[in-house]
């Protein structure tokens, strides 16, 4: 368990190289793999030495919308990332805190007591988790539709909107954000 | 307070040639190795390797090149900070790099860069500049290069210069005065035949005479660049279209013989798009070099002259060059559309792709296109030359991709791991959009979809999707494994990074556990794919050491990737291990 004071931001990345781009405005695919970085506080949690950290991009986005349901229901959420496997928990800490661990075994991932010296965490606010991930999701679809305005009505475009309709009503339930922007 | 400021130095694009390539559209150096495959890869797996010396830390890894910096953009705590090297001073630093012959011939080595401030010295202290200063490198043997930095003439603020190493195996150089070996800096002649050849401007034409007699005494020699294998004729023709391009037709500047060949237009466009082939621009450089007397001001006037590739390749240049040699050779249409699907269209863009095969083929991708048919089977077809193939012909039953279904079923039904639940459907579904021949599995898979086509295949693939990527990353652990955080691997007694793995499994039962995830596993929605997840030692391979797996399907239903992902036999390569060495974690 880390003793690393908890923070209230988090950045995560999506960094959009040519492949992705080219299948997205020629094939209308959303899935390719792309490269992720997940900061917390100050605290490298993912992408971080020099060491890539890849998912396919929008299962990745709906994953870490399902997440902020994790925030909520005091459960531990794991997402899987492709190559490796690694594994991104979202899990629960104290009242108003969740931690964010990056695990690269899978025991690790649903067990603390069996992670390794090198899976780094950070514990978060919930507000401050859920705040990064309806950012990151609503950058993704901002992203993928000016690449390709055709995939408005994508089945898995829709899904995100709805998503982070969802996130943002319960995140509006729960704290005090500002769900005025609409996606 | 001038010498205060600091000039920032950037060696950019470390060029690798060796004379197997450098030299004109005649590989030269074949005509002793025949055997001899010519692979361009990154610059620690190339035919020279080359990796950062003592003083390393002034060097990274772009693109898998060695690039040099000065400009204390690098490194870690050691790296230099502040930008750069003093002002009006000599700056000497020794072993930044290495080259290692990683051939199976002595080679001769020398550089040569476009900057007079920057001078290139091996251990020795000598000049590692020209080919009069060439050392030798027998195989397995390294010299430490460093380097001196003069700036007490320039007042720029930046000097960008490229290196390009040469390595020539009719080249004999001398020893860097560090090993054993006789012969010390300035104790070597050039080799006069060679600079003979340079100076009276034709040499290179003369060894592409040489060459083709070479070439027609063993009809079975091939070489590969990246990854696209020719016999030795057509590779020259191709290297030939890389080097010429527009100048090498019959009214450019350079005229070749060779442009009448389908691989010299291939040479062309795959320098273009083609991944990694890029780095052998500096064919371009070292022709250049070798045809204007490599020293001369011509020889730099030439150089700055050339197209930049990313500039010249783009799809109008592409398209315009295409054009003009189809209109020289009509006859040839066929058999350049035919390579260009096969070798450069998986690199580029799908709109480009029709194009060009229309400008070979009088417009036949675009009937059939308008007709409906996926640009995958319009390449398919193109490959085959089956682009005028009446698919309604009605005759027999035909899938779009120009097999019968019967065809289709048998080429794919030979194959072990192939589902007797598929139906015809299923067989057309995977002519349509994969690729039948390099297809090894073929299932029903347990996530039905009311409107899809409910198969899941495996094919060889690439080292992104597919057997290729699948075994290179989780068996081999060949691919991207120091790169990406962790690797798991599946056990069937392989050795990794110098440790033998356990042996339960054989990569055959890797396939068949496959092909059960798909077929019997959990599926899961994951975006557009769908995720299978199995766990073997419950579901039938008790001794296989592997609890939990994953299987990921595209939304086509190819299987672009499976991985173990837990087990007692399931061992975990974690790069961020041990300080950055990177090692070996349990899984279950």
């Amino acid at each position: 368990m880390t003793d690393t004071p908890p923070t209230e931001t988090a950045t995560i990345e999506l960094h959009y190289d040519s492949n992705y781009r080219k299948r997205v405005i020629e094939e209308q695919y959303l899935g390719s793999w792309l490269e992720v970085t997940i900061v917390v506080g100050d605290t490298q949690i993912y992408g971080h030495s020099g060491y890539e950290v890849a998912g396919s991009a929008s299962g990745i986005t709906l994953q870490l919308l399902e997440s902020v349901d994790t925030v909520f229901s005091d459960k531990r959420y794991i997402i899987e990332f492709e190559s490796g496997p690694s594994w991104l928990v979202v899990e629960p800490w104290e009242d108003d805190l969740i931690n964010i661990v990056n695990c690269a075994t899978l025991q690790g991932a649903q067990n603390p007591e069996k992670r390794l010296d090198i899976d780094t965490d950070h514990p978060i606010t919930k507000q401050g988790w859920a705040n990064a991930v309806i950012e990151t999701a609503r950058d993704f679809r901002e992203a993928v539709l000016d690449l390709n305005p055709d995939l408005h009505n994508h089945a898995v475009i829709e899904d995100i909107h709805q998503e982070i309709k969802r996130a943002e009503a319960l995140v509006a339930g729960g704290f005090d954000l500002d769900p005025s922007s609409d996606p | 307070m001038s010498r205060l400021r600091r000039l920032a130095i950037v060696l950019v694009a470390i060029g690798l040639v060796t004379s197997a390539v450098y030299a004109t559209g005649a590989f030269s150096s074949l005509s002793t190795s025949r055997d001899a495959n010519v692979q361009v890869a990154g610059d620690k797996a190339g035919y020279l390797g080359l990796a950062p010396g003592e003083n390393g830390e002034y060097t990274t890894y772009q693109n898998g090149k060695l690039q040099l910096q000065l400009n204390g953009a690098l490194g870690g705590e050691d790296a230099p900070r502040g930008g750069g090297v003093n002002r009006e001073a000599e700056t000497a630093i020794t072993s930044v790099f290495t080259i290692t012959n990683q051939g199976a011939q002595s080679v001769g080595v020398w550089l040569a860069d476009t900057d007079d401030h920057i001078a290139f010295e091996h251990a020795g202290g000598g000049s590692l500049e020209g080919k009069g200063n060439a050392v030798q490198l027998a195989p397995g043997d390294t010299v430490h290069v460093g380097l001196t930095i003069d700036t007490t003439d320039t007042g720029a603020d930046q000097l960008d210069t490229q290196l390009i190493i040469n390595a020539d195996s009719d080249v004999e150089g001398v020893s860097d005065g560090t090993e054993a070996n006789t012969g010390g800096p300035g104790d070597h002649a050039p080799p006069p035949e060679e600079e003979t050849e340079n100076a009276d401007g034709d040499g290179e034409q003369e060894g592409a005479d040489e060459e083709q007699t070479d070439s027609d005494a063993d009809e079975e020699a091939t070489v590969t660049i990246e990854g696209i294998t020719l016999r030795e004729s057509d590779a020259n023709a191709f290297v030939d279209g890389m080097i010429y391009g527009d100048r090498g037709l019959s009214d450019g500047a350079d005229p070749q013989d060779s442009a009448s060949s389908p691989f010299y237009v291939l040479g062309q466009l795959a320098l273009g798009f083609v991944p990694g082939l890029g780095d052998l621009a500096d064919v371009r450089d070292a022709h250049q070099q070798v045809k204007n007397e490599k020293y001369g001001e011509a020889a730099v006037s030439s150089l700055a002259a050339l197209p930049v590739i990313g500039s010249y390749f783009d799809g109008a240049k592409a398209t315009n060059f295409a054009k003009i040699w189809i209109k020289r050779f009509p006859s040839k249409g066929g058999d350049i559309a035919s390579l260009l699907a096969k070798h450069v269209a998986p690199h580029m863009p799908e709109k480009l792709t029709i194009e060009l095969i229309d400008i070979f083929t009088d417009g036949k991708a675009s009937n059939l296109k308008d007709q409906g048919k996926s640009v995958d089977t319009i390449i398919e077809r193109t490959k085959k030359g089956t682009l005028d193939e009446n698919p309604n012909d009605g005759k027999r039953v035909v899938t779009d991709g120009g097999r019968s279904t019967a065809e289709v079923k048998q080429t794919i039904g030979n194959k072990r791991y192939v589902d007797d639940d598929l139906t015809d459907a299923n067989y057309r579904h995977i002519e349509e959009e994969g690729n039948v021949d390099e297809t090894m599995m073929a299932v029903s898979p347990s996530q039905k979809s009311e409107d899809g086509d409910n198969v899941a295949w495996l094919e060889k693939g690439t080292n992104e999707v597919g057997w290729e990527h699948l075994s290179k990353r989780h068996i081999k652990g060949t691919y991207k494994i120091d790169e990406r955080e962790a690797t798991s691997l599946f056990p069937v007694g392989q050795t990794v990074k110098g440790t033998k793995l356990p042996n339960t499994l054989s990569e055959n039962e890797v396939k068949r556990m496959i092909y059960d995830a798909v077929k019997k596993g959990e599926s899961t929605p994951y975006g557009e794919k769908t995720k299978y997840y199995f766990e073997p030692s419950k579901q039938g391979y008790s001794d296989s050491g592997v609890d939990k797996m994953t299987v990921i399907v595209e939304p086509n239903g190819k299987i672009e990737t499976a991985f173990p992902r837990s087990g007692p036999a399931v061992k975990k390569w974690v790069s961020g291990l041990n300080g950055g060495q990177g090692g070996f974690v349990e899984t279950a």
